[in-house]
């Protein structure tokens, strides 16, 4: 603590120049800076150092009446621990203006530690001078101008300025409440409620509270100013538009001398101050908005002015689930307060997040507004970040500009994080993500075009197809019968028509049975058996006898039984036919053995 | 007998001969026409040069041709130019034609989100709808040739059934020829359902940006609700200027045809 102390007190002792870093400036300054001819100013030069070697250059206007008086102050700072030294140098001319006219003091050169340095020029405004003897004290000058008279509007006013009047939509515009007053004022309502600006985006803009009236001319008048409000104003229309008057309440302070009667002596005035509230109202101002061209790139949205656009990424290299900050600037004069969000497009693999929006002001018509956007690499692998587009209007140009950011190349790595989630496969896996909807593109395969929507379906060949298929089909089918019954032999057929012939003979001789006739019964019986036999071997009548029957059938191997039989029904049949034995009865025998012999023959040669 | 049979083949040839080559050769100039502008739309539309393309398009509808995917086309340049009615229409027409096409189904559902009405289609019977997905895979054309190649195929079966002398092979025969013709008759069925389907659209698309639905033919009738563009209505029934349309949730009403076009 002790020690500490002790610092301080080594650093006062030391020459405020080593502590301070020095810049040589030389301002001046005149107060007021206008007056009526005849009256006395101050000129007021103030530096930090000690200068010398001041000298005022002649003027032919203005009279020196003095000067230069100095003055020195130092003012030792301590903030936070830390100690800051300031010291003035003040050298203060009076002088007194005899013209009328607009004056600029011209720069004076003077010497600050032996190098030579220029003070600013500085401007006054003289006035000509009033019938009145003038007097250094505004207020006792206008009180006593003021003298039972009334208050007119030419002594005080208010009145809403704004530096432009033909704007362009969007543009901002300062508006200015500014009161005037060569009269005493002894209190305006702050609380006023203000013009309506309707039709516009405004923002109020901070302004010192109303302490000193400034000094100024208007019309040959010197008037007490003093600025009671500014706006900015920023268009949302297009056309003439009217801001409307607006009502100010002030309070005067008027002198007036009131007469006393008085018993014992004359009557005699008394000065007293009285309070008038008064009433004063602003004049109408029109603005003309014009609309803004109409060939606006996509990326404008609705930023007036002169910007500059900046853009910042603090790495490009990364991992995944690391996230990085793409930071936009843009800095400039205009609407900035109204300028919305960027359209930033990230690659998808990207998860981006609402920017953080910063918007600093410097002052009321020029600032920056930040965005920062935190994206997050959700995947491994090389993305390049597009560049921002950030279009605005210049009024100045009269046309649109488009800013553009930087492109970013960033490669993202593969981040720790995600060997949890790899111990599970297959989690990691995602869907892809539409990014934007669009219809899928047109065909360019050549297809075959369908004339007035006639179809083959309809037409006669369509249905002839199918009577030639079937055409064919049946020609096919012939074709084949055909040759399948020229490859057949005879025998095949006779031997289909054996067991009709056969059964046919039979039937009739069963008849001949019934009849008794014994002769045509054994001779149809044997018809039978041979016809069958003829059709059944495939031998003609002409040369079937016993033995080729006999052979025929050992050669389809049928049993040496049946063959007995057949030969035993035969010889029998032969014999009966021309002796004629037996009767009836023997018939009826016969004729059983007959038939279960074809049978069994049937049998044996299917 | 085989004499009649050869020169009906002849007759049928000749037929043939006449339609696959003399008709087309009528038509080669306007047809080559059709094709080159086919393709100079798509150029037009590559080049992002919509209106251009859609014009070649129109063109070579006008010329009497179309296919589904030069509609399909033609309905991409109408969305690409923000005409949403035009668009939807040229898509439901070429879905007419390709009911199976995945494109065409995607791009119209992206344009139908972009109109004013909303559009809930009920779903029909399963059946139906089964049927109809089934029908509209295939062209009538490519139906009628199946149907074709199928009774070529039922015909060879029954061939083998005449033809074999074992059993097994004609009782396969006989089974696959029978189930090949019956198959055969379904493609047949099928071309033609999908030919009057294509022929007789009952659909159609609101062109103008809004109709008060009336519930009369006549401009005095009540209107009972209002249609966008680019809605799709079904025409149940016309008198004189007037169609009577019905929407998807059932209600019905008319409205001059002027304000339609049919798909």
């Amino acid at each position: 603590m002790v020690r500490s102390i002790a610092a301080i007190w080594i650093l006062l002792l030391l020459p405020p120049c080593c502590v301070r870093s020095q810049d040589m400036k030389l301002n001046a300054s005149a107060s007021p800076n206008v007056m009526r001819v005849g009256e006395q100013f101050n000129l007021t030069f103030t530096s930090d150092q000690e200068v010398t070697e001041l000298e005022l250059p002649s003027m032919d206007a203005m009279e020196i009446l003095g000067g230069p008086s100095e003055g020195h102050s130092q003012s030792v700072y301590s903030v936070n621990g830390k100690i800051t030294t300031s010291s003035t140098y003040q050298y203060t001319y009076f002088l007194r203006v005899l013209k009328e006219g607009k004056f600029t003091i011209p720069s004076v050169t003077a010497k600050i530690k032996n190098k030579a340095c220029r003070s600013n020029p500085v401007n006054i405004e003289v006035v000509a001078a009033q019938n009145q003897p003038s007097r250094s004290n505004p207020s006792s000058s206008e009180a006593g101008q003021a003298q039972n008279s009334k208050v007119n509007e030419r002594d005080v006013f208010v009145s809403l300025l704004l530096d432009k009047k033909e704007v362009y939509l969007g543009e901002q515009i300062m508006a200015t409440v500014k009161i005037y007053t060569k009269v005493n004022l002894s209190g305006v309502d702050r609380s006023f409620k203000g013009p309506d600006f309707t039709g516009f985006f405004t923002e109020p803009v901070e302004v010192p509270p109303l302490r000193n009236l400034q000094h100024e001319a208007v019309n040959g008048e010197i008037y007490y100013t003093g600025i009671l409000r500014k706006i900015l104003i920023i268009p949302q229309k297009t056309g003439e538009l009217i801001i409307q008057p607006f009502d100010l309440d002030v309070a005067v302070r008027q002198e007036v001398h009131r007469r006393i009667a008085d018993p014992f002596f004359d009557n005699f005035d008394i000065p007293d101050v009285q309070e008038i509230p008064l009433k004063l109202k602003s004049k109408a101002v029109r603005i003309e908005v014009k609309h803004l061209p109409a060939n606006a790139p996509s990326s404008f949205s609705g930023a007036v002015g002169s910007f500059g656009f900046k853009s910042s990424l603090n790495k490009t290299k990364t991992k995944t689930n690391d996230p990085l900050t793409l930071k936009l600037t843009i800095s400039g004069r205009g609407n900035i307060k109204l300028i919305n969000e960027l359209n930033l497009n990230v690659p998808a693999d990207f998860e981006k997040f609402d920017p953080v929006i910063n918007t600093h002001e410097d002052n009321s018509l020029s600032g920056t507004k930040s965005f920062e956007y935190l994206l997050v690499p959700k995947n491994a692998g090389t993305y390049t970040i597009p560049p921002v587009e950030f279009t605005y209007f210049d009024p100045a140009s009269n046309q649109f500009k488009t800013l553009k950011s930087q492109a970013y190349s960033v490669q993202v790595e593969k981040g720790q994080g995600d060997s949890l989630m790899a111990v599970v496969p297959g989690i990691n896996k995602e869907d892809v993500k539409l990014i934007n909807q669009d219809i899928r593109f047109i065909k360019t395969k050549p297809s075959r075009l369908w004339h007035n929507r006639s179809f083959w379906a309809d037409s006669p060949v369509y249905y002839l197809s199918y009577g030639l298929l079937l055409a064919i089909f049946l020609i096919f089918t012939g074709i084949y019968r055909k040759a399948v019954r020229s490859k057949a032999d005879v025998a095949g057929i006779r031997l289909r028509k054996a067991d009709r012939y056969a059964q046919k003979r039979l039937k009739k001789s069963a008849g001949l049975l019934k009849q008794g006739e014994s002769g045509l019964f054994y001779e149809e019986l044997l018809g039978a058996i041979w016809g069958y036999l003829s059709d059944k071997l495939n031998i003609p009548l002409s040369v079937l006898s016993q033995e080729t029957a006999r052979t025929a059938l050992l050669a389809r191997s049928v049993d040496d039984g049946l063959m007995d039989s057949l030969f035993r029904v035969t010889g029998e049949c032969e014999m009966e036919r021309y002796a004629q034995v037996s009767g009836n009865l023997g018939m009826e025998k016969v004729y059983q053995e007959a038939l279960d012999v074809i049978t069994a023959l049937q049998q044996e040669l299917r | 007998m085989i004499m009649r049979r050869s020169s009906g083949i002849r007759v049928a040839f000749a037929c043939l001969l006449s339609v696959f080559i003399l008709l087309p050769s009528a038509e080669a100039t306007n047809s080559a026409l059709a094709d080159s502008l086919v393709a100079a739309g798509n150029k037009h539309y590559m080049n992002r040069e919509f209106g251009l393309a859609a014009t070649c398009y129109s063109r070579v509808i006008e010329l009497g041709y179309e296919s589904s995917s030069l509609l399909y086309n033609l309905g991409n340049a109408c969305y690409k130019q923000d005409n949403m009615p035009r668009a939807i229409l040229y898509y439901e027409k070429a879905r007419l034609l390709d009911p199976g096409d995945e494109d065409i189904r995607q791009n119209l559902a992206i344009a139908n989100s972009r109109i004013v009405d909303k559009i809930d289609n009920i779903p029909s019977f399963f059946l139906r709808r089964w049927i109809n997905g089934v029908a509209g895979g295939l062209s009538p054309d490519q139906w009628a040739l199946l149907s074709l190649i199928l009774f070529a195929l039922s015909l060879c079966a029954l061939f083998i059934y005449i033809g074999s002398r074992k059993y097994t092979m004609k009782k396969i025969g006989f089974t696959t020829g029978i189930l090949l013709f019956l198959f055969s008759i379904t493609s047949l069925l099928l071309t033609q359902n999908r030919k009057q389907v294509i022929r007789h659209s009952r659909g159609a698309i609101v062109m103008t940006q809004v109709v008060n639905v009336k519930s009369s033919p006549d401009e005095q009738g009540t209107s009972v609700f209002a249609l966008h563009e680019g809605t799709r209505v079904l025409m149940v029934d016309s008198v004189q200027q007037w169609k009577e349309v019905k929407i998807p949730d059932g209600n019905k009403g008319w409205v001059p045809d002027s304000v339609l076009a049919g798909i």
